[in-house]
């Protein structure tokens, strides 16, 4: 019975000489894998403006837009849930997934993205890349 | 005429040495100043080891390096926020509860002594007011205590805070009991209430040697009256918001936070006193610097417990007080009585009574 | 005196009880539901049988691998078509990394509801070495929307099998870490030992489902009463307990993270080569269907009628905290209230699942 009292202080102090796991974002920014889904982004040479992509997503955050004589998806980043079928869906491989995942705007306006933002790819990450060595070398595993 | 010599009097008083040194007790040590210095350091120290404990970092970015200012930081905030009072809460007893709780803990700390020094006074030691019962005053201010956190509860007229001061009323009035039989066992080997005493009769070995039953008492049932993890149900913040003190804010919250870090600090100077030594130690640092490091070591096993146990549940709780410790801390008395009886030679300093 | 424990409370999830106390002890307990009804079965009448999918598994999101699985059973079922068997496995070893990452958010809440945190940051750290694997795999790390009728999206990535070997290793070792931490701690056996005991007949009585009845003596398990996927091709052991208190539940969640551990190295062992996926037509045939999944709260059943469009007429989930959130009144009478965060995170109720 003691020691059930004992054996939790001593494992809790072997645990003070650990390495920690939480990383200083955003200072150290964590690789997402590669197949990771941020938001869509769409390539404006091969849309050919079919709707398919508005037709599958579940939650209606795509919506036909008219650009010059075409009409090109536009997309609603608030109502997004990143499930990725438009992209499995497009029959011109026109959408792929991107890993942008800092999507915060200050109003709603701007998280519609039209066409032309749409098609732009993301900006790098601010902070240190996190080296993976930290944490190869304590738990033995990799991340990304 | 009489008028000018009371003047007068009174001027040579004030720039005495006397009074100099007692504002200097009063205001940087042990007062004011290191009241405040010791609590934002312990709650500085008690974030970052408890988030090195669980794996994380803890306070990061405010200040120098390792978030050290982070204390100021909450201190600045939660001066900015607005003092609430609930509407059908006891106006009177609601806002004097916070001043009276910080000013009767705070007072054990000028009964302590901390240790040989040269000083005007006519005892040489660093106390603030001397009277040979220290020990019984300091205890009798931490009797006080539960009464003003019922009268708090009660006072703010909520149901969470009823229960949080029915939960301490309960506890901390039903561990004074082991917390007072295991120093009278202290009291009986070093025959007086005096803490310079007790530190001095401890030179040749330390109490917690002859008694470890009693410091074992002693320890948890500080923890207790402490409301530290895991005995802390009078603030038990999974099932009763914050206990007692839910409805305070702003100013008033930092009272009643300040008064826990107060009575940590007098609890762990207590143990350290009673049982550890003092201020006893080899000679190349000062004996204030010994008692402070050994509070200290104190206070961080003290803290430890916080991220190793469950809470315990109220009937629990009284289970172990009253049928673990208070037997054990009567058999400490008995084991005292028949050393005392049977092998005076063990013992330091017996006054029992011829 | 009643106690209203509402949403703004450190523990209570999203819902609110009225507990009726009387000086410490509770008599009576009342639970209010519904304040995150988000009518997911009205929106999947709306939408086609694939964009179905991500809505149905945001359910319950912490275990959203097993709410897809039975989805797409009930399904596949309906439509009358086989999978591959590349898929049945993928399937099963993504169902089990759900359940063992729920499990251990279980592991996080029940901790900080008998007052130690740090059993609530421990587990969560290494819940994270799951989450990791399952967006190597699928791409995401809550909500996968991995699985669709016909079998599943993508593939086992290079160098999943050598990864998801090494943080198994290290999982197991922090289980046995856990289990002297908490599961022998002389408090937490205190607090949990004898505590809201639900006895068999009670159980059974009132519809309790998953590891609550396992912990009160019944052995009873879709993946082995009824096996679907894969499971019959794997031979683990059902825990059960025959106390019925709070301990015994906690033992038996905890078993099941290492059996399925084992599950998922038998199942990467076993996994044979071939297609991931079938073609299926989006229109299904006219018909009704009731199939049953073994989630990490217990049984999901899924009743799926149709009309023979491409849309679901009526889509019905049979949510197991529901179904176990009926025994809880019962058991919360008479106890202190100290007891009352152990008891209500002791049956893992999640208000999501509740609610729908």
């Amino acid at each position: 019975m003691v020691l059930s009292i004992i054996r939790p202080f001593y494992m809790a102090f072997a645990h003070l000489f650990k390495t920690t796991f939480t990383v200083k974002y955003p200072y150290e920014v964590l690789r997402p894998s590669e197949r990771y889904r941020g938001r869509p982004m769409l390539n404006l040479e091969r849309c050919v403006g079919c709707g398919v992509c508005v037709w599958i997503c579940p939650n209606k955050a795509l919506n036909m837009v008219k650009v010059g004589d075409l009409k090109l998806p536009q997309l609603d980043a608030g109502r997004c849930m990143f499930c990725g079928l438009c992209a499995d869906f497009c029959p011109r491989i026109a959408m792929v997934m991107t890993q942008h995942y800092e999507l915060a705007e200050y109003n709603r306006k701007s998280l519609i993205y039209s066409p032309e933002r749409f098609s732009q790819p993301p900006k790098q990450f601010d902070g240190k890349l996190m080296s993976v060595k930290k944490i190869r070398k304590h738990f033995g595993v990799t991340h990304g | 005429m009489a008028a000018v010599g009371f003047l007068g009097l009174f001027l040579d008083f004030l720039f005495s040495m006397y009074f100099l040194e007692l504002l200097l007790k009063v205001v940087v040590f042990p007062g004011l100043m290191f009241i405040s210095l010791f609590a934002m350091v312990v709650i500085w120290f008690e974030r970052k080891f408890l988030a090195r404990i669980h794996l994380r970092i803890g306070p990061l970015h405010v200040g120098p390096m390792m978030g050290l200012f982070q204390p100021i930081a909450d201190f600045l905030k939660v001066l900015g926020k607005e003092i609430i009072v609930p509407s059908n809460a006891h106006r009177t007893m609601y806002n004097l509860a916070p001043i009276l709780v910080v000013t009767i803990s705070g007072m054990g700390l000028a009964f302590i002594p901390f240790g040989p020094s040269p000083s005007v006074m006519s005892i040489k030691n660093w106390v603030i007011y001397y009277t040979p019962f220290n020990l019984l005053l300091i205890l009798m201010f931490f009797t006080i205590r539960p009464l003003i956190a019922i009268g708090a509860g009660w006072a703010s007229n909520s149901k969470f805070s009823t229960i949080g001061a029915l939960r301490a009323a309960f506890q901390l009035l039903a561990y004074e009991v082991p917390l007072l039989i295991s120093i009278a066992s202290v009291i009986m080997l070093a025959g007086s209430f005096d803490l310079i005493q007790i530190v001095q009769s401890q030179s040749k070995v330390w109490f917690i040697i002859l008694q470890p039953i009693g410091f074992l008492v002693f320890f948890v049932a500080m923890m207790a009256e402490l409301g530290r993890r895991p005995f802390d149900l009078p603030h038990a913040e999974q099932e009763i918001v914050f206990g007692w003190p839910t409805e305070y804010t702003g100013i008033q919250f930092m009272c009643v936070m300040l008064a826990e870090y107060i009575d940590l600090c007098v609890g762990s100077l207590l143990i350290t006193a009673l049982f550890l030594g003092g201020w006893l130690g080899p000679a190349f640092i000062p004996p204030i610097a010994w008692f402070l490091l050994k509070s200290l070591i104190v206070t961080v096993v003290i803290i430890m417990g916080r991220g190793v146990f469950p809470r315990f549940r109220m009937d629990q709780l009284l289970d172990l007080g009253w049928t673990v410790l208070i037997p054990l801390a009567l058999i400490q008395v008995l084991v005292v009585l028949a050393l005392a009886q049977f092998a005076p030679w063990i013992l330091p300093n017996v006054t029992l009574g011829g | 005196m009643k106690v209203r424990w509402g949403p703004q409370h450190p523990v209570s999830g999203q819902w609110s009880f009225f507990l009726d106390v009387d000086a410490d002890v509770v008599v009576g307990m009342e639970p209010d539901v519904g304040y995150t009804h988000r009518g997911i079965e009205k929106v999947a009448e709306n939408r086609t049988y694939i964009q179905d999918v991500p809505i149905v598994e945001r359910a319950c999101i912490f275990d959203a691998g097993n709410f897809v699985f039975g989805y797409v059973e009930a399904v596949e079922e309906l439509m009358g078509i086989e999978v591959p068997e590349r898929a049945k496995f993928i399937r099963v070893i993504v169902g089990e990394m759900s359940r063992i990452a729920s499990h251990l958010y279980w592991l996080c809440l029940m901790s900080i509801a008998v007052g130690l945190e740090t059993m609530l940051m421990w587990p969560v750290n290494d819940r994270e070495l799951f989450l990791d694997l399952l967006e190597m795999l699928t791409g995401i790390r809550l909500t996968y929307s991995y699985f669709i009728p016909g079998g599943v999206r993508y593939d086992l990535p290079a160098g999943f099998r050598e990864e998801t070997e090494r943080r198994m290793d290290y999982f197991e070792r922090r289980l046995k870490d856990y289990y002297k931490m908490l599961y022998l701690n002389r408090t937490f056996q205190m607090r949990t030992k004898d505590v809201g005991v639900l006895k068999q007949a009670d159980a059974i009585r009132m519809s309790v489902v998953g590891p609550n009845l396992r912990g009160s003596g019944v052995k009873i398990d879709v993946r082995k009463d009824e096996p679907y996927a894969a499971y019959d091709q794997i031979d683990f052991t059902v825990p059960t307990e025959s106390e019925g208190d709070t301990y015994a539940r906690s033992l038996v969640r905890f078993h099941e993270m290492e059996q399925s551990i084992f599950i998922i190295r038998e199942a990467l062992k076993k996994i044979p080569s071939g297609q991931i996926r079938v073609n299926v037509s989006p229109s299904v045939p006219k018909g009704e269907v009731y199939s049953r999944v073994e989630s990490a709260r217990g049984e999901l059943g899924y009743y799926i009628v149709s009309d023979g469009g491409n849309k679901p007429y009526r889509l019905k989930m049979s949510a197991p905290s529901f179904r176990s959130l009926l025994s809880l009144p019962q058991i919360m009478r008479g106890v202190p209230m100290a007891d009352v965060p152990t008891l209500y995170m002791s049956l893992d109720l999640i208000p999501l699942d509740v609610d729908r």
